[in-house]
């Protein structure tokens, strides 16, 4: 790629646990493995702060998908805008569309968006 | 702060996600001996780097960023060791006022102090007091461009003491302090390349013989 694109790649490893009370507690545990590519466009700079847009794919791998229906086999298209300060803070917004596979194997689709600050 | 942790990420972060019928507020934090160990690299690998015309290109190319040279539309030519000239036109694209520099290897000139903390903010690169600037040129070994013994040199090919002045961040009232001689320097004239010699500017002065390095 030129300078001007930067192509991003992230592989994770994430342990998971989850916890509920009630008449049906539970407590599970187990790891995924997420990878991640996508670009870092820059659309605007100047002296104080930068912008850029990130498109991106991600993949979520499982051992047992059939186990944690919301989450097996998740792939996410992203596309964020982030505005980088020169002090290293980072304020980034979008959404994600979700296509994840539960246990009738139909796909099913989330949209969400998001707002999040990085320091 | 925090910055960015030794993987390169931020150690801080807080998501809102918001779906159609609820919210996720997420925070996580990477932690803090993670942060540490990445500082205490990146300080054990501290470089004073030369600031290059091409580099320079490149900032105001991003920026849309005008020197104080090119606001004044006119500024220093030294012609040697003891002549100065005003030139009009003379700034960073054109450090004689006619002409462009040879090579985009160059050390960037014609830039002020001014200037080069506006590069360093855009660049998240620091200037180096007067003391660091010679701490941290101790060990180049390059040929010092120094006593009329070559044009300016590439900023790659050459030792950073010498060849042209280097701006710090070292002040005295409203001026700064200059580092490291340029090529007329030589212990017959202006001592430049010598720690002892003191030589000062004000905050807007360009001159053809004097660039800047930064920290990285």
């Amino acid at each position: 790629m030129d300078e001007t694109f930067v192509l991003r790649q992230r592989l994770k490893y994430e342990w998971r646990f989850f916890f509920t009370e009630g008449a049906n507690a539970t407590r599970v545990n187990y790891g995924r493995l997420r990878y991640q590519i996508g670009l870092d466009i820059p659309i605007k700079e100047d002296t104080e702060s930068s912008w850029k847009i990130r498109p991106s794919f991600e993949w979520f791998f499982i051992r047992n998908p059939a186990e944690f229906e919301r989450f097996s086999n998740e792939r996410d298209f992203r596309l964020l805008a982030i505005k980088e300060n020169k002090n290293d803070h980072e304020l980034s917004f979008g959404f994600i569309r979700e296509v994840y596979y539960g246990l009738n194997s139909e796909p099913q689709f989330g949209y969400l968006f998001l707002v999040a600050y990085s320091f | 702060m925090s910055k960015k942790n030794y993987l390169g990420l931020k150690s801080c972060k807080i998501i809102i996600y918001m779906r159609n019928n609820y919210i996720i507020l997420l925070l996580s934090i990477i932690p803090i001996a993670a942060i540490s160990c990445r500082r205490e690299s990146k300080n054990a690998q501290k470089k004073l780097e030369v600031v290059t015309y091409k580099e320079f290109k490149r900032f105001v190319q991003k920026t849309g960023y005008v020197t104080d040279a090119e606001k004044f539309g006119w500024s220093i030519v030294q012609q040697d060791v003891f002549n100065f000239i005003k030139v009009d036109s003379a700034h960073w694209r054109m450090p004689d006022g006619l002409h462009a520099p040879l090579s985009e290897n160059l050390p960037v000139t014609q830039v002020s102090y001014n200037d080069a903390m506006a590069y360093c903010a855009w660049s998240g690169t620091e200037l180096p007091s007067y003391d660091q600037y010679w701490e941290l040129i101790k060990d180049d070994e390059r040929v010092v461009i120094a006593n009329h013994l070559a044009p300016i040199s590439a900023a790659d090919e050459a030792n950073i003491l010498g060849n042209v002045w280097e701006i710090t961040r070292t002040l005295r009232g409203n001026e700064i302090r200059l580092a490291g001689g340029s090529l007329f320097c030589s212990s017959t004239t202006c001592h430049g390349t010598s720690k002892e010699r003191e030589v000062y500017v004000d905050k807007q002065t360009g001159n053809m013989h004097i660039g800047f390095a930064v920290i990285r």
